[in-house]
């Protein structure tokens, strides 16, 4: 009987205080404006610009400043 | 896993080991009040069972006497222990469903107080007390400012005019316009804190005055009837 009552008391006390703290929490996050998962936090994807080259261009320009070859046209 | 998940399972985990010691105890039983308590503890008031259970486990440290389940104890769901491990002049500390000091509907109606007003419960008797006792000082009444402070706790004025120091009996006539009082004093902080917290001064300003129109108001009136002058 002990034991039915614990199991009562794992099941029902764990699922009503799981459900209190995911709904309150995922409402929280709702509220505020946070996104609820990683997939919907990702921003949009910008559309691809050709790098610039830099304005005062150095002897050695940096592979990350250096345009792409086939992308500026 | 996102954060609401790994809270849920946090609580899930908290809510789950009170539900086994609280049913592996017995404190619950079949009936309206009981049943709503429970629901009540490991949802809403979930953070008063945390505090409940480390409250149990001083008891149990200090070996406070606990008693067995009994009529009285589970119309609510409560554990009691026969002695207040902080001893001294202290009559009984109730920490959510834990009573220390010996079961009555005063220390009841303080459980009750925890599972209606949940997270804002604490919180609430803390700051009332701190206005009570800066509240006191401001209008020149010092002598025995703690234990008046004390008797000022909008939850201690509604336990005292509603329950009774020993035995079960309970003015719900009493109940009902205290709760209201109380409602409206969290209401007001709540008031306040979302008011300054969104920058709506005049939402903030409204919680301000009204807390300190009951704090002075409350200062200036007696103890509770029967908690001396």
């Amino acid at each position: 009987m002990i034991i039915l009552r614990i199991i009562i008391g794992i099941i029902v006390g764990g699922g009503l205080a799981f459900g209190t703290g995911f709904g309150l929490s995922t409402l929280c996050d709702h509220l505020s404006g946070a996104p609820a998962t990683a997939h919907a936090a990702a921003p949009a994807r910008a559309p691809v610009k050709p790098a610039e080259p830099p304005s005062h261009a150095s002897a050695e320009p940096s592979h990350a400043a250096a345009p792409e070859k086939g992308v500026a046209k | 896993m996102t954060t609401p998940l790994i809270i849920g399972i946090v609580c899930g985990i908290i809510g789950a080991t009170y539900g086994a010691i609280a049913m592996g105890v017995g404190i619950y039983t079949i009936g309206f009040f009981s049943i709503l308590g429970f629901i009540l503890d490991v949802s809403w008031s979930l953070i008063n069972s945390v505090g409940a259970l480390v409250w149990l486990i001083v008891c149990l440290v200090t070996d406070s006497g606990a008693v067995d389940p009994t009529d009285d104890s589970q119309r609510s769901g409560t554990f009691v222990f026969a002695r207040n491990p902080r001893g001294g002049p202290y009559g009984a500390t109730t920490i959510g469903t834990c009573i220390a000091g010996g079961w009555c509907s005063h220390e009841e109606t303080h459980v009750w107080q925890a599972r209606l007003f949940g997270p804002a419960y604490f919180l609430t008797y803390v700051v009332s007390y701190g206005l009570n006792v800066i509240f006191r000082l401001c209008t020149f009444q010092v002598g025995d400012i703690s234990l008046e402070g004390y008797y000022r706790i909008c939850m201690e004025d509604w336990a005292y005019a509603a329950g009774a120091l020993s035995g079960g009996d309970i003015d719900w006539g009493m109940w009902l316009l205290w709760f209201t009082l109380t409602a409206l004093y969290v209401g007001l902080l709540v008031t306040l804190v979302v008011g300054f917290a969104l920058k709506l001064l005049v939402v903030g300003f409204i919680g301000l005055g009204g807390i300190v129109l009951y704090s002075i108001i409350r200062a200036l009136c007696p103890r509770p009837a029967g908690q001396g002058s």
